[in-house]
This record gives structure tokens, C-alpha cells and sequence, in this order.
């Protein structure tokens, strides 16, 4: 018998994803049986913790945006052969210029706000990106490294703001800024008791835009072929230098916006926990996804509902943390184990 | 050792690749297996070296059927396979290199067992130092030390893929006299290859094979080498046209005191004019720096001093550097390493020249449509467009890169090496290309290893000695003693 060319294909793009998830829930129960929790009723506390009701998705949806923001971080750079770790600095540098607009002008008018703090948001995270894209296309530094340490520094500035000059004096000793106006948030959504904002679509138009033009356009071309031969790419006219710089700004754009959101519509303020390492888990949302920017939105999703559940279990089911953890890595093992044994078996 | 193939057959997919083929390999002989790129040499050696499955067919081992399902059976059975890439780690020294692939090496290595290893280094390649870094070893000493690792597993069969494709010509004498010696010692030894020169030099006998089968057996005493090209290729005229020099005498490109830093040496006060329609050879041993003025002109490295210009108008400099200029066109040495992205596919290496100026959504369709066509006039095999360009063999490689480079009419073309690695069929087209660029008013910078080519087609030829030009000629007044002065350092008389 002989299969129709639309099975296989079928059957070929769905293999890693559905034998990476049988892998991933057999891992994870055997995990929790060996602890001493019974599976099925776990995972059916992640699932209730996760998309259960308005709350959780609501809480779900939250995490998604950064995470989803941060893997497109991730995943662009990489499209040039790029290892980009900075989402984390770049969001909260991002977060931190962002707030700079807000309390210069605390009284500014919602229409002169918005603007302002995205724009200096936006700025902030380029600046926290580019600077690794420079030392990289013009010393060669190694733009892994350059960008974790770069991850401290913005966090240790963001301490140091809200521990010193930008602390709110009325909040006690309690190291954060005054609590954002009204005015300096995203215009939220909400439907049927979940609630969210503008940002949350706006960022997977973002992803859509970006899988078109890194799948289609000449500049994803361009991308791919500096990192398979840049001096190559100099036979073609395309330059490493300034497409080095103008991604990874772009990509600490991407995260910035993340980090804004995060100070000015889920937690309000500016505060040293801006992230829970979001920048991290969305570096692994873009390698799990084979920095595919389409695949990425499902993938932010899930991980945005695994670490919502966390939260959920842990306040239940008693559950410690760390377990989320634990659950993040045999999500990562299974479904990049299946995709290298798929090719090995492929190559044979 | 005696072998025997017994009617091997390999298909792949629809391709017959070897059909019925029978050959007799003796002890302490040198066999050449003659052919043209993709005439199943390569593929009958990697049946009988365990690489390939073979669809079906024998292997008579001193009159015994063996099984060789995987090349460990085969380096039990005694016989070995040298790879046209090397399976060398280059930041590790020639020791560590043949400990690492040692049969019996010891988990803990001392002098004792260390000369056991090195004793057949000693004997087949004595320059080479046994603690230099494989890095810093020539091409040459990497094939030999890839051959000594070959002959400590007790090869005594072994099988050399192409081995002079990568040679300078004094290297390739240099494994010859190394051929003659294995056979001396009383291997066998099968060498693939479509040089006659290799013919010439070591084998006993030559098998010629021809679109996956064998066409000859013939004893290389008193064989007749325009015989062995009709068998081959199927007819004996495979020289090119040569290109007529026009008469215009305009200067299309000049390189006027180019100075240029390089790794190994520097180029320094290049002076060259070419003419509209003419052909430049440049000869040269290599590593005078012939790889570096090729990048110079077409802009890849960065000038200290001088310029080129095209036409009278400033091509590349210190300042500007159009390796983009789509007037010129650029064939490097190297392709995998210096014109191709081996990730991304035909289609896209095809259409890279022209992909910065593309609209921001080019027409896939007519980049795949134009892609096709390429390699059907350029017969780059296998012919998808889609196929990763690193996975095409090396000579179908080159063929890409000339497809790209010559379908298109150019102001000035520079082709390092453009015929490395193909067959005579293949060559002849690449020069006909080339040839027909310079008859279009284009100027060419010709760099190349091969003398005799060189006097055949090119109009003047330049000799680089040492990052200097250190004389021009016209090929008309040039001979090889004097161009052989010329590259070894002496100078006009």
C-alpha cells in the first residue's frame, strides 16, 4: 500500500512534536511517582492550574507575553547564527528607561505617556542589545558571554535604582518605585473574566511578521547566509557588521517591550523581581522551538501555563517549586532528544 | 593478497551506479581506476570498502567469498580507504592523530608503544615531525599522515580516493614515489582517478570505467593515453577552443601597485593591465600568494595601498570595496569555503550574487525555474535546486560556482583554479566558459597550477614569486624552463 504524499508530509511535520510530548508526560510521571505524587492527579492539577479557569488563564497569559517576547529575542539573532542569552538584560533595561518616562512627567496625559514610555522602552532594550552586536561585528567578541554578563549589570541597575534614587519614600523601606499612573499602561482587553492587554496581540502579530520575513523576504535569506558563510555574504553585498548591530538591537527591542509591560501592567512598579526569568525561559522557548518564530507562540503558551500552574500547585498541592523546574528540563530533554534522534535516524 | 569483485551492482534510487562490474585487484600491484566524475569509481571502492551495501555481487578474498558490511569488516579483512576529506583533528599533533585511530592502542602511551606507532610514519613519510600540530602540516603531509593511519590498522589493500585532486604538483610526485613504494612493500593498491598523469607515474594497470561500467583492463605498459581518453570519455577531442586574442587593446582592468597583507605573506607593488578580451594567466607555485590577489581584485581583502580599477573607474581600494559588483565576475579556490553557503540551497547559492539588489520578496519560482536551467546547461548533478549545496560533490560544486559566475556576461573575471577537481569533460566546458566571457570583451585573471594549460590558452603570462609579480610574458615567447625560473625565484633575463 502506498501513502498519500500529504500523510507523509502530515505525519513527518507532527512525529518530533507528538513522540517529544509522549516522552515528555511518560518522563514527568515517572518523576512524580518516584517523589511520591500520584501522576494523574498532578497533571491534572497542571492542566486546572493552567487553563482551569479565567483566573489561571489569565495568570497563563501574563507569563506568556514576556516569555513569548523573549523567545522571538532569542530566536531572531540565531537566525544569523547569533547565542544571544540577553533577553533577561534587555528586559530589564528596557523596563528601566521605560520608567525613566514615567517618573519624569508622572502627570503627563495618557496620549503623551504611552508613546514616551514605549519609546524610551524600546530605545533602552536596542541600546542593551546593541552593545554586544557592536563588540561582535567589530572586535569579534564573543556575543554569548558579552550578553549574560550584560544580564546582571541591567539587573543590578534596576536594583540600584529602586533601591536608591527612584525609591518611592511612601512605600516604607519596600525597594520599588511609585506605583505607575493609570495612564502609563497598556489599554487592556478582557473577555469573559479573563483579562489581559494590547500588548498580548501585538506580539504575536509580531512573531507572525518576523516568520514571514525571515521565511519569505530577502532579508531572511540574507540572515541565513551570513550565518553559514559571511564571507560569502560579502559576494552577495550583504555586510555582517550592520546586520550583526540592527538584530540584536531589534531582538533587545523585542525584549524591552517585554520588560514594560511587565513594570507597568502586571506588577505596576519597578522592582528588582521584575522577571522570574523570563528572558532564560524564553531562550529555551526558542531553541525548543527550533527558533521557528511560528512555532514559538504555542510553545510560549505552554510554558506559560506550565510556570502558571507552578504557582498554582505550589499554593494547593504543597508542591515545591522547584519541581517547575524539573518539569521545564524533561519538557527541553524529550522534545530536542526526539528531533536529534529523528535526524540521526534520518541521515542513516 | 588477491581480490577479486564478482559482478558488484548499486543502485541508487533510479541511478545505476555500478552494473555488474568485475575487477581483479593482485598482491603488490598498483591498479588505477580511470574515469570521469560520476562514472562509479568512487562508488565500486566504497562497496568493496564496506560503505556501501552492494545490491548485489561478490568479493573474493584469495579465492574466499568474504562479507563486508561495514568498513571495520573491511580493516579486519586487511583493506583500507583514504578519503579525498580528511578525518584529521588539526589542533591535535601527527601523534596523537595516529594514536587516536591505533588498533591496539594503550589507554596509557609511553615511549615504547609510541614508536610502534610512528615506525610506519618513519618509513613511508619521513619529513614529517611526529609532535607538529596537524594544522601547520601542507595537504600533501595531511594525505600522508591519513595514509600512514590507514597502514597501521595491517592494510594490505589500500584504496586512495582521488588523492592528487588536492596536490600541488610536486606534492602529487611526492605520493607517487609513496604508490611505488606500498607496491614495493607488497600491498596492493588501488588509486581512483581521472589524471593520466597518475596513470603514468605508478600504476601496473589501468581499469577504465564509463557511466557504471567497466570499459577497459589494460596493462599500463605500452598503453596508448589518447586510447585510455576515448574510453574514457567516449571521444578523444577533449582539448578547448583557444580564445583569439581581439585586437582592441583598451585596458578593461588594472591593478595598479596593489599591496595587500595576507596570514602567511604579504603582496606587494602588484602592477597588472588586462585587456578587453584578454586572458591573464597567472602562474605560480601555490602559497605566493596567488589566493590573496584573487581576493584582492575582487574585493574580499582589504588593500593597504593601490587600486583596482575596471574600465578606468575605482573597482576596489583601501577606502571602497565592491565584492558585490555584479561587472565582475569570481571564481575563488575553494568553493566550499569561499563561494558557496553549503547550508542554504542550489537555488539560493545560484541567485546569491545579485541578493542584496533582489526586491525584499523575490520570485521563488523563477529563482527555482532559473536554477533548474543552471544546472541542466552547467550539468551540475544531482539536479534539485532544492538540495543543500554542501551535500553536491566537490566537482559538482565547482560547476555550481561557474554556472553562477560565467552564465552571466562580465566586464572581468577572476577564476582561481576553476577546473580543481573536474574531469577533462568538465574542464573543457569551464574553459569554453571562460573563453567565451573573454571573446564578449571581458578581461580575465586566470590564476592556475597547470603550465601546459596555461600555454595553451592564456595571451601573457604573469609569474608570482613571493607576493610579487616577478615577470609578465607573452605566452607566444613563453616555455616552461623559463616560467619554471621565473616561479622559483629567478629572475628575467
Amino acid at each position: 500500500m502506498k501513502n498519500s504524499p500529504i500523510l507523509t508530509l502530515l505525519a513527518d511535520r507532527l512525529m518530533v512534536p507528538l513522540l517529544g510530548t509522549t516522552v515528555f508526560i511518560a518522563l514527568a510521571a515517572a518523576f512524580f511517582h518516584f517523589n511520591g505524587y500520584p501522576p494523574g492527579k498532578i497533571f491534572v492539577q497542571i492542566l486546572k492550574g493552567a487553563f482551569g479557569d479565567a483566573f489561571s488563564i489569565t495568570t497563563t497569559l501574563g507569563k506568556t507575553l514576556p516569555i513569548l517576547l523573549c523567545a522571538l529575542a532569542t530566536a531572531l539573532p540565531a537566525r544569523m547564527g547569533l547565542i544571544s542569552v540577553g533577553a533577561e538584560g534587555q528586559l530589564y533595561f528596557g523596563a528601566l528607561a521605560g520608567t525613566a518616562a514615567v517618573l519624569a512627567h508622572p502627570e503627563a496625559s495618557a496620549w503623551l505617556m504611552l508613546p514616551a514610555m514605549l519609546a524610551l522602552a524600546l530605545l533602552g532594550g536596542a541600546l542593551w542589545g546593541a552593545i554586544p552586536g557592536v563588540l561582535r561585528a567589530a572586535l569579534g567578541v564573543n556575543e554569548t558571554i558579552v550578553t549574560i554578563l550584560l544580564n546582571y549589570l541591567a539587573i543590578k541597575l534596576v536594583e540600584y535604582a529602586v533601591y536608591g534614587p527612584w525609591k518611592d519614600p511612601s512605600n516604607l523601606g519596600w525597594p520599588a518605585t511609585m506605583a505607575f499612573p493609570g495612564t502609563a499602561q497598556f489599554p487592556a482587553i478582557a473577555c469573559d473574566g479573563v483579562a489581559s492587554n494590547w500588548a498580548l496581540p501585538f506580539a504575536v502579530v509580531l512573531a507572525l511578521a518576523l516568520f514571514v520575513l525571515v521565511e519569505k523576504s530577502r532579508l531572511g535569506s540574507a540572515l541565513a547566509l551570513l550565518r553559514s558563510n559571511p564571507r560569502v555574504a560579502r559576494l552577495a553585498g550583504i555586510r555582517y557588521a550592520p546586520h550583526c548591530i540592527a538584530v540584536m538591537a531589534l531582538a533587545g527591542m523585542l525584549a524591552g517591550l517585554a520588560g514594560i509591560v511587565q513594570a507597568a501592567n502586571v506588577q505596576n512598579h519597578l522592582q528588582p523581581d521584575l522577571s522570574s526569568g523570563y528572558g532564560y525561559v524564553g531562550f529555551l522557548v526558542a531553541w525548543l522551538a527550533g527558533q521557528s518564530f511560528l512555532r514559538i507562540i504555542p510553545l510560549a503558551l505552554v510554558m506559560g501555563g506550565l510556570l502558571s500552574a507552578a504557582d498554582a500547585l505550589q499554593l494547593f498541592a504543597q508542591l515545591p517549586y522547584a519541581n517547575t523546574l524539573v518539569l521545564q528540563a524533561l519538557l527541553f530533554i524529550s522534545v530536542l532528544g526526539v528531533g536529534a534522534a529523528r535526524s540521526k535516524w534520518r541521515r542513516a | 593478497m588477491q581480490l577479486e569483485l564478482v559482478s558488484v551492482t548499486k543502485r541508487f534510487g533510479q541511478t545505476l551506479a555500478n552494473d555488474a562490474v568485475s575487477l581483479f585487484i593482485g598482491a603488490g600491484e598498483v591498479l588505477a581506476l580511470l574515469g570521469e566524475n560520476g562514472a562509479g569509481k568512487s562508488t565500486l571502492m566504497k562497496c568493496l570498502y564496506g560503505y556501501y551495501r552492494m545490491d548485489s555481487g561478490q568479493i573474493l578474498l584469495d579465492g574466499r567469498a568474504v562479507s563486508i558490511a561495514s568498513p571495520r569488516d573491511a580493516m579486519r579483512l586487511g583493506i583500507g580507504m583514504v578519503f579525498q576529506q580528511f578525518s584529521l583533528i588539526p589542533a591535535l599533533t601527527v601523534r596523537e592523530n595516529l594514536l587516536l585511530a591505533y588498533p591496539q592502542a594503550p589507554a596509557w602511551h609511553g615511549r615504547a608503544n609510541s614508536a610502534a606507532i610512528l615506525r610506519l610514519l618513519g618509513e613511508f613519510a619521513p619529513d614529517i615531525a611526529a609532535d607538529t600540530p596537524v594544522a601547520e602540516l601542507s595537504v600533501g603531509q595531511k594525505q600522508q599522515v591519513e595514509l600512514v593511519k590507514v597502514l597501521n590498522q595491517q592494510a594490505r589493500l589500500v584504496i586512495l580516493d582521488e588523492p592528487t585532486s588536492v596536490l600541488a604538483p610536486e606534492e602529487a610526485q611526492r605520493l607517487h614515489g609513496i604508490i611505488r613504494q606500498l607496491a614495493a612493500t607488497g600491498r596492493s593498491v588501488v588509486i581512483i582517478t581521472h589524471k593520466l598523469e597518475d596513470v603514468r607515474a605508478c600504476a601496473q594497470r589501468v581499469a577504465v570505467m564509463r557511466g557504471g561500467r567497466l570499459a577497459a583492463e589494460v596493462k599500463e605498459t605500452g598503453v596508448d593515453e589518447r586510447r585510455l581518453v576515448e574510453l574514457m570519455v567516449g571521444t578523444a577531442d577533449v582539448a578547448p577552443a583557444v580564445a583569439v586574442l581581439p585586437q582592441s587593446g583598451i585596458t578593461r582592468l588594472e591593478l595598479r601597485k596593489l599591496s595587500c597583507r595576507g596570514e602567511a605573506l604579504n603582496l606587494r607593488g602588484i602592477d597588472l593591465q588586462i585587456a578587453a578580451g584578454e586572458i591573464l594567466g597567472v602562474a605560480g607555485v601555490s602559497g605566493n600568494g596567488q589566493d590573496l590577489l584573487a581576493d584582492a581584485v575582487s574585493g574580499l581583502a582589504a588593500l593597504d595601498e593601490g587600486e583596482v580599477l575596471l574600465d578606468g573607474e575605482l573597482l576596489q581600494g583601501p577606502v571602497t570595496r565592491h565584492p558585490d559588483d555584479p561587472r565582475l565576475g569570481y571564481i575563488p579556490e575553494y568553493p566550499l569555503k569561499n563561494a558557496v553557503a553549503a547550508e542554504m540551497s542550489n537555488s539560493l547559492n545560484l541567485a546569491l550574487r545579485g541578493l542584496a539588489r533582489d526586491p525584499l520578496f523575490p520570485d521563488r519560482q523563477r529563482r527555482w525555474s532559473r536554477a533548474e536551467d543552471l544546472m541542466e546547461a552547467y550539468d551540475v548533478r544531482p539536479r534539485d535546486p532544492g538540495l543543500a549545496s554542501g551535500r553536491l560533490s566537490g566537482g559538482n560544486l565547482q560547476k555550481l560556482v561557474i554556472a553562477r559566475e560565467l552564465s552571466q556576461p562580465r566586464r572581468a573575471v577572476v577564476a582561481c583554479y576553476p577546473t580543481m577537481g573536474l574531469d577533462l569533460q568538465a574542464a573543457r566546458a569551464v574553459y569554453e566558459a571562460l573563453f567565451r566571457q573573454a571573446e564578449e570583451g571581458a578581461a580575465i585573471l586566470w590564476i592556475s597550477e597547470d603550465l601546459d594549460d596555461l600555454l595553451s590558452y592564456a595571451h601573457r603570462i604573469a609569474v608570482l614569486y613571493h607576493g610579487r609579480v616577478a615577470g609578465v610574458l607573452p605566452a607566444a615567447q613563453a616555455d616552461r624552463t623559463h616560467l619554471g625560473q621565473l616561479m622559483a625565484g629567478g629572475r628575467l633575463s
